[in-house]
């Protein structure tokens, strides 16, 4: 049981941080908590409206309220020339308000709640199996569809690797070659969305935005290329989970503020060591 | 080589906040020549670039690159922006930037050719980096990082370049190198079109020369250029119509040509 | 509706409401400096990165103790601050990751203490949930004194350094040449952040915190122009969203109260959208409208006065105008109505004022003309477009300025004649 638990939060942690990588590196790391939050009406929406919690429905509504937070950022940004974060900021907490205001009101019917919400269900996640047809494995549906996704992810960044780099390092020098910057913005949002709303119910509104930003900056610190730190961004995803989980288990705490907190200090202990190699590296080369 | 101009920018006017920078700029670059853009700062060399890679798009008039419209001449033409406007602290090292110059956004899959890495190696060799390939951007000096963004360029195997401020921050070593690089593309053909503001040099480097000031003073051969009376009115400082017309247009949100005359 | 609205007598209920308005007020007074020096979501990274300091100050006190949760919290947000500024000293990731690892991390350390306040058996521990998402109705008289007196230490600090963080806010150089020490003045800055966050945790919330923040500062700047103007219309907004947000929560005991005032805040964004001046929608709108109606009235004059020119008649027929693309009947009338035309019969005649007008968008149209050929050297066949657009522009002092730059001409590239008033 506990197992399955396990290896869906990793499942969950290398799509967020493969993801997350790229806004990491477009300097857009407040985007996630922006959409982290946004994405809750949906939810609850779509599952008032439909009245099931199969993902394909959740999905949809999370779309459409992702869609709407962007919509509302470049709205205000551009049209009534508020600052960029400031609109980030009123688009996210309105929306998070209406979501936690419809969770309040139909805690009875839609079986989330305020608390949910922040740290995600994880340990449930386990509890819905289906069989696989053909065999007589039970498999945990979160599995499933955490497995579909981590695919769909690697998909789209092998098949965009190029263009992701290159909107990412040199958007301009990308549209004078002809790559549409804006359609590639887009899709690297789209997959932080994608991701955001699957991992949603998982792992709470909190926790994506630390799985998707802080193994994409660890990773970044002893990186030059950018293959490998995805591999790296990858690794360090893996074992921040692993200790976090396993940190909570024993103290039984939050999985999710668990696994948050400790991807941070894996990120604290890994800038230290670098700045100490550093240092190091500089005294051996200077002359005294 | 033909007569059509590298480069034909028609009554070109552009703005940042509704607030016009550019004003009516109409002129053409000849093919085969070093091409420089010079002005004071905030004269808009920059904007008139983006113009002109449509970066930005006018509120009147259009530009002709080799006779032709940029999206049908694109492969033709490498742009090789401000030092600044990149951040050099991503990972990749300065080959993978040189081999960005080989990407072409109409092939879904862009694998990387051994004749790409040749090009790229060629490149590198032009602005004597190769023995740098395997180094980190972040590591370079100012000259050296711009010498990757041109080797990057000169593996697009372009006709046109335009570069912005290629040498803003560099050593004088790689001033000479880029000079010279410069001189030899002139030379096989190619034509470069360079946003450059120190006027000292100007006259040295540039076959031709567009003076700008938010406006343009004038365009044409250096030495017709680089009089002391059409100097003295680029950098003598802006026309006071122009900005107090400027200032009313974004005061009133008015628009700069009439419904349906935007490409005049 | 009577049940509803009991609370009205319960004199806590006004003391609560009084209490939230005031502190929602005085941290969108913060909020506006750090809405004008673009840090906004700062103060979302302080108020998530601050719940280990609530969480912890509730395990030390062993109960919910205002004060020791205030300070907590105040302590960990110095923690935050300082923890985002190491990570953006020390590596070369941008401020925007550096406060989403420690917003996200921090929120993540207070939602493992939080679960063990809550399997601690500590009296009040579910209390500790309004933290999340505010719960006016729970505030006491006894929690609202200790904010209050939070909040009147920052109001008092804003004052005491309101000239330098002004000065600082618009031009950072000039507050540095002129020997401010702008390390400092950012770090007092930082507290009052923190601080105002935490007065406003019971209330409103840490996790939406932000909006109270940022959301006053952004609706009050669209309606300002100066500094004083936006910290009392931010003020203002923030106290009545306040307000009601604390009526529902008093109706709804299960409703958080941070939610509703957000929603609160939304409704004056939307409504500021569209009405503001100068940046409002509908007002942009009317100004581009009324552009276009000027154009083309000043248009139709301008062709009457060409006819003038070409047959020196200020008779018009009817049949000839209406071949003109801007011909309308409700143009007429308003050009009438300005004293310009007059019908007679079939055909309309130009009235002196209206000549005058003609004559003055004529000039301005020739003499910009002339001004594009002369100073901007462009070719004759290229001035007329802008020409076209910029007579409509061209005001009194401006023509002046034309007039004397180009030495009081006599006729334009096109050798017209350029018409002046005899």
């Amino acid at each position: 049981m506990n197992t399955w638990v396990l290896i869906n939060a990793l499942l969950i942690s290398l799509s967020c941080s493969l993801a997350g990588a790229f806004l990491v590196l477009r300097h857009r790391a407040m985007l996630t908590d922006a959409i982290s939050h946004a994405v809750l009406p949906g939810l609850v929406l779509a599952f008032l409206i439909s009245g099931t919690r199969n993902t394909p429905t959740m999905l949809a509504g999370a779309f459409v309220f992702g869609f709407i937070c962007i919509f509302l950022v470049e709205f205000f940004r551009n049209r009534v020339r508020i600052t960029d974060d400031a609109s980030i900021g009123i688009a996210f907490t309105t929306l998070f308000a209406v979501g936690i205001i419809l969770v309040t009101r139909y805690a009875d019917q839609v079986d989330l709640d305020q608390e949910c919400v922040l740290h995600g269900e994880i340990t449930f996640s386990a509890l819905k199996r289906m069989v696989l047809p053909g065999t007589n494995w039970a498999i945990p549906v979160t599995f499933i569809s955490s497995f579909v996704m981590l695919i769909v992810v690697v998909a789209l960044i092998g098949l965009g690797y190029h263009s992701l780099k290159l909107t990412s390092f040199n958007p301009e020098y990308a549209t004078s070659i002809g790559v549409s910057v804006v359609i590639w913005h887009y899709l690297a949002g789209g997959l932080a969305s994608m991701v955001t709303i699957v991992s949603f119910e998982a792992v709470g509104a909190i926790l994506v935005i630390a799985l998707m930003v802080i193994p994409a900056a660890t990773a970044w610190q002893v990186s030059t290329r950018l293959r490998p730190m995805l591999f790296k961004t990858a690794a360090f995803a893996l074992s921040g989970s692993f200790i976090g989980y396993w940190i909570a288990i024993r103290l039984n705490v939050s999985i999710a503020g668990s696994i948050a907190f400790f991807l941070g200090i894996q990120f604290a202990i890994v800038v230290l060591i670098v700045k100490a190699l550093q240092l190091n590296h500089f005294k051996m080369k200077s002359p005294n | 080589m033909s007569n059509t101009p590298a480069i034909d920018i028609h009554n070109l006017t552009a703005s940042y906040e509704r607030k016009p920078v550019l004003w009516e700029i109409d002129c053409q670059f000849p093919q085969g020549k070093l091409v420089g853009i010079v002005g004071p700062n905030g004269s808009g060399k920059t904007t008139l670039l983006k113009n002109i890679m449509g970066l930005m798009k006018p509120d009147s008039g259009y530009v002709r690159i080799f006779g032709d419209k940029l999206n049908s001449v694109r492969h033709r033409v490498s742009y090789v922006p401000q030092r600044e406007t990149v951040d050099w602290d991503f990972p990749a090292d300065v080959m993978d930037v040189v081999l960005m110059g080989r990407y072409n956004p109409k092939k879904l899959f862009n694998r990387i050719t051994q004749e790409d890495r040749d090009i790229a190696v060629e490149a590198l060799k032009r602005v004597n980096m190769l023995e740098f390939s395997r180094r980190h951007i972040s590591q370079l000096s100012g000259g050296q990082q711009q010498r990757v963004f041109i080797a990057r360029s000169l593996a697009q195997q372009a006709d046109l370049y335009l570069m912005d401020e290629p040498f803003v921050g560099v050593d004088a070593a790689s001033e000479d190198a880029i000079l010279s690089l410069l001189t030899e593309m002139k030379n096989s053909g190619k034509t470069v079109v360079i946003v450059h503001h120190d006027l000292q040099t100007a006259f040295e480097y540039f076959d031709h020369i567009a003076l700008l000031n938010t406006r343009l003073v004038a365009c044409g051969p250096t030495e017709e250029v680089f009089t002391s009376d059409l100097l003295q009115e680029a950098y003598g400082g802006r026309l006071t119509v122009l900005s107090r017309i400027g200032e009313l247009i974004a005061k009133k949100d008015f628009p700069i040509r009439e419904k349906g005359q935007e490409n005049n | 509706m009577g049940s509803i609205w009991s609370y009205f007598n319960e004199p806590n209920f006004w003391w609560v409401l009084m209490g939230t308005a005031f502190l929602s007020a005085v941290a969108s007074l913060v909020g506006t400096f750090t809405y004008l020096q673009r840090k906004s979501l700062m103060g979302d990274a302080i108020a998530h990165g601050i719940l280990p300091g609530i969480a912890g100050g509730f395990l030390l006190a062993g109960e919910k103790n205002t004060l020791i949760i205030m300070i907590g919290a105040i302590l960990w947000g110095i923690l935050t601050v300082a923890s985002i500024q190491w990570i953006t000293k020390r590596t070369k990731l941008q401020p925007s990751s550096a406060m989403a690892i420690v917003l996200s991390s921090y929120f993540g350390l207070g939602m493992m203490l939080l679960t063990v306040v809550q399997s601690s058996g500590l009296p009040d521990a579910s209390g500790v949930n309004a933290f999340l998402f505010g719960q006016a109705a729970s505030i006491l008289p006894e929690d609202l004194r200790v904010y209050s007196i939070f909040a009147v230490v920052v109001i008092v600090s804003l004052a005491a350094i309101y000239r330098p963080l002004t000065l600082l806010t618009f031009d950072r150089a000039s507050a540095e040449s002129r020997g401010f020490r702008v390390d400092q003045l950012d770090g007092v800055l930082s507290v009052l952040v923190v601080t105002a966050t935490a007065i406003g945790i019971q209330s409103i919330g840490l996790i939406l915190m932000a909006a109270l923040l940022i959301t006053p500062a952004a609706i009050a700047r669209m309606w300002n122009t100066r500094l004083i103007g936006m910290l009392i219309t931010s003020g203002i907004v923030a106290a009545i969203a306040a307000a009601g947000g604390t009526i529902i929560s008093f109706s709804a005991p299960s409703m958080p109260t941070g939610p509703w005032i957000v929603v609160v805040l939304f409704a004056f964004t939307v409504v500021s959208v569209a009405l503001s001046p100068h940046r409002g929608l509908i007002h942009r709108l009317r100004r581009r409208q009324n552009n276009q109606r000027i154009i083309r009235k000043e248009n139709l004059i301008k062709r009457l006065y060409h006819h003038w020119e070409s047959n020196q008649s200020t008779t018009v027929d009817d049949e000839l105008l209406r071949e003109s693309p801007e011909y309308s009947s409700d143009l007429l009338r308003r050009c009438a109505r300005e004293g310009w035309l007059k019908k007679q019969g079939g055909q309309w005649e130009i009235l002196p004022a209206g000549m005058r007008e003609g004559r003055r968008i004529t000039r301005a149209h020739r003499l910009w003309e002339l001004y594009l050929s002369k100073k901007l050297r462009l070719k004759d066949d290229h001035v007329h477009p802008s020409a076209e657009i910029m007579e409509h522009l061209i005001s009194e002092d401006i023509e002046e300025e034309l007039l004397r730059t180009l030495g009081y001409p006599e006729s334009d590239p096109h050798q017209r004649n350029i018409p002046y008033e005899s």
